[in-house]
């Protein structure tokens, strides 16, 4: 059974603000934030394209309204590599995933998750950076050296949640929506 | 998924994120650095330098000024000879009085702190000094055991 584009806009949408919500509720610690989480897990429960689409939209809006300030070159920057996280989980959950089940070799599972959410995280970063350097007329490694205590801060902590959260959260909206995604776990 | 049962494929990428971790961090610490001795390139410091040669002279050149503890040594008029390594430069003579392996007694610098002479870390190349740091090159003895030198008097 596949879902309706309405079920689909609706459940997008829903992430989205998610994402918005949680980022306003944490903006007090930097570095420390679900939306990266959950942009990859709405890529890995509705596709890519889906998951692109929830980070590009999340950063339309957090990018905008937000305390630090509005940088055109940045926003750009983020709005698009945080889809970064959305085309990753669609992508690991139609490679990976199609005939699996997440109960197999479960701990094997959560390290996996944790280091993808390293990873991704590191390409976000490495890309911010970039863009912050160009903006700024910035030299790109110093840019990027500059910044490394807090990309290190934001990558350990989104393996950590991507490695705790992950299988729980999508086994529980699993069970939520009937177990019958768009994705992986279509049976 | 099948690679996810291979224990060798999953440490592979842990380390692999550590060393991503590890480099980030490496090349913050480097970018601290050059940019500390950058903005020092235009003010030396003033130290109190002395060497001990370790039969009972000792010389002070009180108000040497440099940026790293060699570069105060060369100020102060010593003749110093070295051995160049990855990590800086080994002092193995100064003002004449040569390293001796037969006698165990190599040379290295200490700085006085509040609790006595603490031995230095790192090559005097390397090392950058403080204002007003008291530092004492001292022909040490080596405990052929423990290989540990002897503290200045």
């Amino acid at each position: 059974m596949r879902f309706k584009l309405t079920h689909r806009l609706s459940m997008l949408i829903m992430f989205t603000t998610l994402c918005l919500a949680s980022n306003y509720a944490l903006i007090g610690l930097p570095q420390i934030k679900l939306m990266d989480f959950i942009v990859f897990t709405g890529g890995f429960l509705l596709g890519s394209a889906y998951g692109a689409a929830i980070g590009i939209l999340s950063w339309m809006v957090y990018g905008t309204i937000n305390p630090c300030g509005f940088v055109p070159q940045i926003w750009l920057a983020t709005m698009f590599s945080e889809s970064i996280y959305g085309i990753m989980g669609g992508i690991i959950s139609r490679r990976f995933f199609k005939d699996n089940n997440l109960n197999d070799t479960y701990l094997s599972l959560r390290i996996f998750f944790g280091v993808l959410g390293f990873i991704s995280t590191f390409l976000y970063d490495l890309i911010t950076n970039v863009a912050y350097a160009t903006a700024f007329s910035t030299p790109i490694l110093v840019a990027i050296f500059v910044g490394a205590p807090y990309t290190i801060l934001h990558q350990v902590c989104n393996a950590t949640i991507f490695g705790v959260g992950f299988i729980p959260t999508v086994m529980a909206l699993q069970k939520l929506m009937g177990g019958m995604w768009d994705g992986i776990l279509e049976k | 998924m099948e690679f996810l049962r291979n224990k060798w494929a999953l440490a592979a990428l842990v380390t692999l994120c550590w060393a991503i971790a590890a480099s980030s961090a490496l090349g913050y610490y480097y970018y601290q650095y050059t940019d500390l001795v950058n903005r020092l390139g235009g003010s030396l410091v003033s130290i109190n330098l002395g060497v001990d040669y370790g039969n009972g002279t000792r010389e002070w050149f009180n108000g040497t000024t440099g940026i790293t503890l060699y570069d105060c040594m060369k100020q102060a008029g010593w003749k110093i000879e070295t051995k160049s390594f990855a990590i800086g430069l080994y002092v193995t003579s100064i003002n004449g009085v040569k390293e001796s392996a037969e006698q165990l007694r190599y040379w290295s610098w200490w700085t006085w702190t509040e609790y006595g002479w603490a031995h230095g870390g790192s090559a005097c190349d390397k090392y950058i000094v403080s204002p007003n740091e008291t530092i004492l090159w001292y022909y040490s003895s080596v405990n052929s055991t423990t290989w540990e030198m002897t503290p200045p008097p």
